[in-house]
């Protein structure tokens, strides 16, 4: 694995589901690669297979044909736990509806990525990274008692807590109104320059594709550059 | 339409865990009114069989002719009995006769054997004319066997049978004379009852409850002096301690299935209601109207329902006559069925109306944005009267159960407070450990957090469980040491032959004849009868202040008084000391009570040649429930003197031991032997009977307990579920999901088991006062709400699935 390895690639990939008569054909023949620090957004329109595309990349589901490398590793060839500890290990998310643990107050929110990955001392990097974002007085806070754009400016935290090589948004900004859309946005593009972080992007928004390096769009399952 | 909404609201689990909840709601009802019907006939049958009837006029005069008339239409039966002498050729015997008419008994069988020892067969009717049916001890003292003839009075009747038990046997234990039966039209033939004989007047009388009230209120204000009237519905054996206790916490028992049924119901229609949310919404948009809504919560919700009511009771009623016939009790007629059955349907209808009616009713009157958006906000008013009504909806349940909710306002407010009470104790508590999660390990403090965040619902979960849990222990402790104790009244062994009439010298060899018998023997007690005439020096009547019944049957005639120097078995003393110095006398605590006698009082009794004078040095408590001999009077040994004397005993003999009896009767002829086997095997039975209630009650409650919990798991799943999938998407493998699925069972079964014992120990120092004398063993049934943590805890672990694939 050199600086010019790509952080993340796909190979054909492709994905097929039984319908009631035939099999459906959600993605077709996808190919990319990302190197690291790099910027990637993919649009498209509604049921163009962008969030398939997405759990394929993050190895959260499997792809009926094809293969995924994370750092040069065949990351969808795995089982579930080797591919939850390479994602845990590499990766971070941020998503539209924030996907923040209801239960755990922000703080533990962000500590728990570090504490699944056994490091040491999550506590104090989780409140560094709270800090990160504008929050470290909200850190004994509960989502429920966050508004829309702290609650995303947690799962920011919680996804850089890590130091990951690559960072999934799905559709980051799709809750949150203009003003906290654009701090959300400014925020993660900020952290994602400062830490070197890979950056695949999901979005219909073409303002915040255009602060991407790079753009592809996917229709019918299949990308066109 | 009907079909489509029900075969949608199967296809969801909530709905199905609540169809469950439903039918065991319906079933517990329906069998329980059915088991306490069966209970309550089998009762007031033996009760009314002990007496010779439902209601009994007795008087030493025959009835009036109006009381009579008042009798026209109704079930009756007419007994004579008095004390006569027997005659063949030289042979002369004083026998307790009881004439009997042509409709006696009313109640219960006859049994009268072939030849003395034989074994016994039940009659439904009386001797006919020209017969006597002897006990055998009569035919052992006059040397006859069945087939030959006696005298009585002036007429000749042939031996027909020996009489080895009546059903209204009364004569109690210490009737002297062997018993004898005859046709009451021979009684004039005999000539001996004349103007002022001494002689015992009956009138039996069956008929139902409703007509008996009548004429026991009718014959009541016609009662002549020497007459009296007894009612089978005020001496029910139902009113005796053990079992009176039983129905209490059967019935407690199921009171708890039913709400534990409630809360499952309540869980899964508020999970209902959420899911079915954006479709109330949808249906608003697009122009319902109020009516259509409520038409689809009826067609949609309830009436699906009514399967699993029905399938639940028709299980009652195919279930429970066959296993009342299998334990022999009587079964409910057609009428009686259909009230049970309707009770029974109409109990989960309530419960779905008081619990799951609110959540899905609050859905129709809110605005259609709020449903769209999920932003349910129940007003305060509608708080109130869902709170209203869950505390309402249980009383018309317990006063179908008890029949009155007197007999279950204590379960009722012990419940309300543990509800109530225990998630607010339990509040703080949950908070102080959720501040100090900090040090344990991740799945751990996530399973916390789970339980911790969700208070609102895990609490009254968790109190739901815990009272379970503790009635289930309790009932299962309790009603063993109930039954454990009224099976030590009556242990395996029990008395099964009472020996009276024996005279000084017969005690070496008598002695010697238990010991070659290997019988276990209670003590042998000297009998003297007399009348307790003064206390204080003040003739009884006038000392006393307060006579009731007790008192009167005290004083009204001779009491049997014995001599012991220890207390036996059966008693426990109250207060004072035993009585040890000749002079000194004990006296059992209700008829002390009755009478006003106190320690230090002088009480002096009048025997036929003898006065007797005490001191009362104590009071016993006499449990007149052992086959024990028990008396009111026990004095010092040496108070009494020797003079007409006799001695009692009771001992147990296996059974087919007849030619060992035989023996004895001819060893010792003027002995009198009674045999309560007959009576003692209906007790048992009744033990064994009540042992296996008790248990199929724990498993019920078991279920229901279950049923809850998962209702629990259900209504959180959705949340659960999502965490889950955020847990595995940082990083998380399937061990952790696992452990924190079993952390937060054990940490549900293992509060709750914990919870349980305390409750249990709790409830064991009033229950230890109240039913066992302040006595209570610890049991291992506290193990039981352990055992069932770690088989939820296994069946979280086993259960887990990934998230991922979720």
């Amino acid at each position: 694995m050199t600086a010019s390895s790509p952080v993340l690639e796909a190979t054909t990939l492709s994905k097929h589901v039984q319908g009631p008569e035939e099999k459906l054909a959600l993605l077709e023949d996808i190919s990319l690669s990302v190197m690291p620090g790099d910027s990637l957004a993919i649009t498209g329109p509604s049921g163009s297979g962008k969030s398939t595309l997405l759990t394929l990349l993050a190895g959260l589901d499997v792809p009926s044909a094809g293969q995924v490398y994370l750092n040069g590793a065949p990351f969808s060839a795995g089982s579930e736990d080797q591919r939850a500890r390479l994602r845990g290990e590499h990766c971070g998310f941020v998503f539209q509806h924030f996907q923040l643990v209801a239960d755990l107050t922000a703080l533990e929110n962000v500590m728990l990525p570090l504490e699944i990955l056994g490091r040491k001392r999550p506590r104090e990097q989780a409140q560094h990274w709270l800090e990160q974002v504008g929050l470290g007085r909200r850190c004994h806070h509960f989502p429920e008692q966050l508004s829309g754009g702290e609650q995303q400016r947690v799962a920011l935290a919680r996804a850089f807590v890590v130091s990951p090589a690559l960072l999934f948004a799905d559709e980051p900004t799709g809750s949150l109104d203009y003003r906290n859309g654009e701090h959300v946005a400014e925020l993660l593009f900020d952290l994602n320059r400062q830490q070197g972080t890979a950056l695949v992007l999901v979005t219909h928004d073409p303002a915040l594709a255009a602060r991407c390096q790079h753009q592809l769009s996917l229709v019918d399952g299949k990308l066109h550059a | 339409m009907l079909d489509r909404h029900s075969r949608r609201a199967w296809r969801s689990s909530a709905f199905r865990i609540q169809a469950l909840a439903v039918l065991l709601a319906a079933f517990t009802l329906t069998a329980m009114l059915q088991l306490h019907h069966a209970l309550d006939a089998r009762f007031s049958e033996r009760t009314a069989t002990t007496l010779g009837g439902d209601l009994v006029l007795e008087g030493s005069q025959p009835p009036t002719p109006a009381q009579r008339q008042v009798l026209q239409g109704v079930r009756h039966a007419q007994t004579v009995g008095f004390a006569s002498v027997l005659i063949n050729e030289n042979h002369f015997l004083l026998a307790s006769i009881e004439a009997v008419s042509d409709s006696y008994p009313l109640y219960g069988q006859v049994i009268i054997a072939n030849s003395r020892f034989a074994e016994g067969e039940p009659v439904s009717g009386g001797p006919p004319a020209g017969h006597l049916w002897l006990a055998g001890t009569a035919l052992d003292r006059l040397g006859l066997a069945v087939g030959e003839f006696i005298t009585l009075g002036e007429k000749t009747f042939l031996i027909g049978g020996v009489l080895v038990q009546e059903p209204d046997q009364q004569s109690g234990f210490y009737s002297m004379n062997p018993r004898v039966l005859m046709n009451l039209k021979d009684l004039p033939a005999t000539g001996v009852l004349a103007t002022g004989s001494r002689y015992k007047q009956r009138l039996l009388i069956a008929a139902p409850a409703p007509r008996i009230s009548a004429l026991a209120i009718t014959l009541s204000d016609g009662l002549r002096p020497d007459q009296t009237l007894e009612n089978a519905a005020d001496s029910s054996l139902q009113q005796r301690g053990p079992v009176r206790q039983l129905f209490l916490w059967s019935r407690l028992a199921v009171m708890l299935i039913l709400l534990l049924c409630a809360a499952a119901i309540y869980l899964t229609a508020a999970l209902r209601a959420h899911q079915q949310q954006r479709l109330s919404a949808v249906m608003k948009t697009v122009g319902a109207r109020r009516g259509q809504l409520i038409r689809r919560i009826i067609v949609g919700e309830m009436l699906p329902l009514l399967w699993p009511a029905l399938i639940g009771t028709a299980m009652a009623l195919m279930a429970m006559p066959a296993l009342l016939s299998w334990l022999g009790m009587p079964l409910a007629d057609g009428r009686d069925q259909w009230q049970m059955a309707l009770g029974g349907l109409a109990s989960p209808l309530l419960l779905w109306a008081g619990y799951a009616l609110p959540p899905l009713w609050q859905r129709i009157g809110l605005p259609t944005v709020a449903l769209l958006r999920e932003q349910v906000v129940i007003n305060r008013r509608q708080r109130l009267l869902t709170l209203l009504l869950a505390i309402a909806t249980p009383l018309p349940l317990a006063w179908l159960l008890a029949g009155s909710l007197m007999a279950l306002w204590p379960l009722l407010l012990v419940m309300a407070a543990v509800a109530v009470g225990l998630p607010l104790l339990l509040w703080p508590l949950v908070s102080l450990a959720d501040r100090a999660s900090g040090r344990l390990s991740l799945a751990a403090r996530l399973a916390l957090r789970r339980f911790s965040r969700r208070r609102a619902m895990t609490l009254p979960l968790l109190a739901a469980l815990t009272v379970a849990l503790a009635t289930m222990t309790l009932s299962l402790h309790t009603g063993q040491q109930l039954i454990q104790q009224w099976r030590s009244t009556l242990p395996e062994q029990a008395p099964n032959y009472f020996v009276i009439n024996i005279f000084d010298q017969d005690l070496p060899e008598l002695r010697r004849w238990l010991t070659a018998h290997g019988s276990q023997t209670q003590p042998l007690y000297p009998i003297t009868r007399a009348r307790l005439t003064l206390i204080n020096q003040t003739p009884v009547r006038e000392a006393v202040s307060k006579e009731n019944d007790r008192g009167q049957r005290a004083l009204n005639r001779d009491l049997s008084l014995t001599e012991a120097d220890a207390l036996p078995q059966s008693n426990t003393l109250l207060s004072g000391t035993l009585a040890t110095a000749a002079g000194e006398v004990t006296v059992e605590s209700r008829l002390a009570e009755s009478l006003d006698i106190q320690i230090g009082d002088q009480l002096t009794f009048t025997a036929p040649q003898q006065t007797i004078d005490a001191r009362v040095t104590g009071i016993r408590e006499v449990n007149w429930e052992s086959f024990a001999p028990n008396f009111y009077f026990m004095f010092a040994p040496g108070s009494l003197g020797a003079q007409n004397r006799t001695w009692l005993t009771s001992f147990y003999l296996p059974p087919g031991n007849s030619a060992a009896l035989t023996q004895l009767v001819q060893q010792f002829p003027h002995l009198s032997l009674l045999d309560v086997n007959a009576l003692l095997n209906t007790l048992q039975s009744l033990i064994s009977q009540a042992s296996q209630a008790a248990l199929a009650l724990a498993l019920l409650l078991l279920v229901a307990a279950l049923l809850v919990l998962a209702a629990a798991l259900l209504a959180t799943g959705e949340q659960r579920r999502k965490d889950n999938r955020l847990l595995v998407l940082v990083g998380a493998r399937q061990g952790l999901l696992k452990r924190i699925n079993g952390w937060q069972a054990w940490m549900l079964g293992g509060t709750a088991a914990l919870l349980a014992n305390l409750l249990h120990l709790l409830a064991l120092i009033p229950l230890g006062q109240l039913l066992f004398d302040g006595r209570l063993p610890l049991s291992p049934w506290l193990a039981l709400p352990w055992a069932l943590a770690l088989v939820v805890t296994a069946v979280a672990l086993i259960r887990h699935r990934g998230a991922a694939g979720q």
